[in-house]
């Protein structure tokens, strides 16, 4: 099918000029999908900041709020928390050792050979929730002042 | 008869391919913080077999690739996601195809890699029910642009140098 199609916009010229201008319009259409996401990227950043900053300014409390399979099982308030970890064990097996140090919260060990998790670094740090796949685990910063909306997509 | 006969070894030679390639891209760690990004390699194979026969054959080897991928390499929740990736990926792929006459296949490729981001999203969105992770989505979509151009690259040239027994039927 597809070698016939081509001999016949080979010998008719109208047909690959045709062809030229779908393809164009298909690298314009991508061209917009990468501007789109490469402007995404530099509004998440900002907000996340003007987050950290306002906190800052308002002085609230900062909760750490681990979820697992969508549903939250805990939550931490990180400015007064003292430096530990906890194991949580999950889907078929599956667990990930969670750090508090230094009002910081982060995965320091999984079970699942990628350990994506531990490689997301800290939840405060990041702009973007850390999150296991494997074990369908989620920690999230929240501040109180904001009504527990989630930092990352607040806009 | 003969022919049928050269038409499945082809696609059963191109399917292990397929599953060859897969195996040895989970090795490659992802250098990335983000899951989901990878070079799609594999897709290559998909393209090739779409080009050079059609959806259906495409269809075949991309079913073959998953269940025996999911079956050595992961589980369930792996199947599901390269399921969902995979089917997304053929059916924009195929659309593409026609749309272009079989013409720049790296654009393809990339509307390909771009479709099987969104439908591993779309279970990621599924299974972990936290619409947070809508914040990868970005990342994603650039890493798709990109690994998609590759990928999109190395089909065109392995067309172009399949051996003569392979292109002829």
């Amino acid at each position: 099918m597809s070698t016939e199609t081509k001999e016949k916009s080979n010998s008719d010229p109208s047909a690959k000029k045709l062809i030229k201008r779908r393809i164009f319009i298909l690298a314009v259409i991508i061209d917009i999908i990468a501007l789109i996401c490469i402007a995404c990227i530099f509004i998440i950043r900002p907000i996340k900041s003007r987050n950290e900053q306002k906190r800052l300014s308002e002085n609230s409390t900062r909760y750490a709020v681990i979820y697992q399979n969508g549903r939250e099982m805990m939550r931490i308030d990180l400015d007064n928390a003292r430096d530990n970890s906890f194991v949580i064990t999950g889907n078929k097996g599956a667990s990930n050792t969670i750090t508090i140090k230094d009002h910081d919260i982060y995965f320091s060990d999984a079970s699942c050979p990628h350990k994506l998790c531990v490689k997301q670094g800290s939840a405060s740090k990041s702009h973007i929730p850390v999150i296991c796949l494997p074990n369908k685990l989620m920690i999230i910063i929240e501040n109180t002042t904001e009504g527990g909306e989630y930092d990352a997509i607040a806009y | 008869m003969q022919s049928r006969t050269k038409k499945l070894a082809i696609l059963a030679l191109f399917a292990a391919l397929a599953l060859g390639i897969y195996g040895l891209e989970s090795l490659i760690p992802n250098p990335f913080p983000i899951p989901g990004i990878k070079l799609g390699l594999a897709n290559i194979i998909t393209l090739v077999v779409l080009r050079r026969f059609g959806v259906g054959e495409a269809a075949l080897v991309l079913t073959v690739r998953i269940l025996l991928s999911a079956l050595l390499f992961g589980n369930g929740v792996t199947l599901l996601y390269s399921a969902a990736g995979g089917v997304l990926c053929l059916a924009i792929e195929f659309v593409i195809n026609r749309f272009l006459s079989g013409k720049a296949i790296f654009v393809t490729a990339i509307f390909g890699a771009l479709f099987h981001n969104a439908g591993q999203l779309v279970i990621a969105y599924f299974l972990t029910k936290v619409i947070n992770v809508i914040v990868y989505t970005p990342y994603l979509g650039i890493s798709a642009i990109l690994t998609g151009l590759f990928t999109g690259l190395c089909a065109y040239y392995t067309l172009k140098l399949l051996p003569r027994i392979i292109r002829e039927d």
